[in-house]
């Protein structure tokens, strides 16, 4: 099998693992307490939601994830390069309503709003990846943490 | 969504944050929408306490159904939006 065969064989599994240790890296930060390192943090617990959906998005669409770029049919490639390309989570949960039905059964059963979570964190990341050069402090950060802690494990 | 429930959205995000600017636009063909909110009330609000206050107002102006078809709400104070030129 060659590099780029292996390469699209990453498993949803190994992505959950990534996750779980980008978050680590963010908690580390937020143990720091220092509000230099809290736009860390945010942009960690960010990336923990990306792969975890991208996760989702392999397992639904298993046989896309596996080709090779020259492989793709035309109505593949926007499922593909989301997978390996693009970091639009907007996007991501678009190609994943039942997704968000599963969310919105579990979150009523918990009593807990994890689609509106998932949401806000999705649309403050939007935000604060590409566009604001704004610093936030440290316990804005650990909401962030917080909230993504919670979703982490209904994402798995 | 309906184009009128965005409407009644807008109206409702307008009543509540004042000097609201408020933009939609679809993501699909399937009446999903971005929602784009510039407040100068923002201004004293972490990101989650905006996102928390606009999806009150969702949850408390559109049906369930609907607010399942907005695909995410930005949330912006002027100052974000002028530093980012």
């Amino acid at each position: 099998m060659g590099i780029f065969d292996k390469q699209s064989e990453l498993k949803p599994s190994s992505m959950i693992t990534v996750a779980e240790r980008r978050f680590d890296d963010a908690q580390s930060l937020r143990d720091t307490e220092l509000n230099a390192r809290a736009n860390g943090v945010a942009y960690l617990v960010g990336f923990v939601i990306e792969i975890l959906l991208k996760a989702k998005l392999v397992t639904k669409f298993l046989s896309i994830a596996k080709k090779r770029q020259h492989q793709l049919e035309d109505d593949e490639r926007d499922i593909w390069a989301l997978i390996w390309r693009r970091h639009d989570l907007e996007a991501m949960l678009e190609k994943m309503p039942e997704l968000e039905a599963a969310l919105r059964i579990r979150g009523r059963r918990a009593g807990i709003d994890y689609l509106g979570h998932l949401k806000a964190i999705c649309a403050t990341w939007t935000i604060q990846a590409r566009y604001s050069p704004r610093m936030i402090l440290m316990d804005e950060a650990a909401q962030l943490l917080e909230r993504v802690r919670e979703l982490k494990e209904v994402l798995k | 969504m309906t184009r009128e429930h965005v409407d009644s959205l807008t109206r409702a995000i307008l009543d509540r944050f004042g000097g609201a600017e408020v933009e939609a636009e679809p993501v699909n063909d399937r009446g999903r929408f971005r929602i784009a909110v510039v407040s100068p009330e923002f201004r004293q609000l972490t990101h989650l306490q905006r996102q928390d206050a606009l999806w009150a107002v969702v949850d408390a102006t559109l049906p369930a159904e609907a607010a399942l078809d907005i695909s995410l709400i930005l949330a912006y104070a002027p100052e974000d939006l002028a530093a980012a030129g």
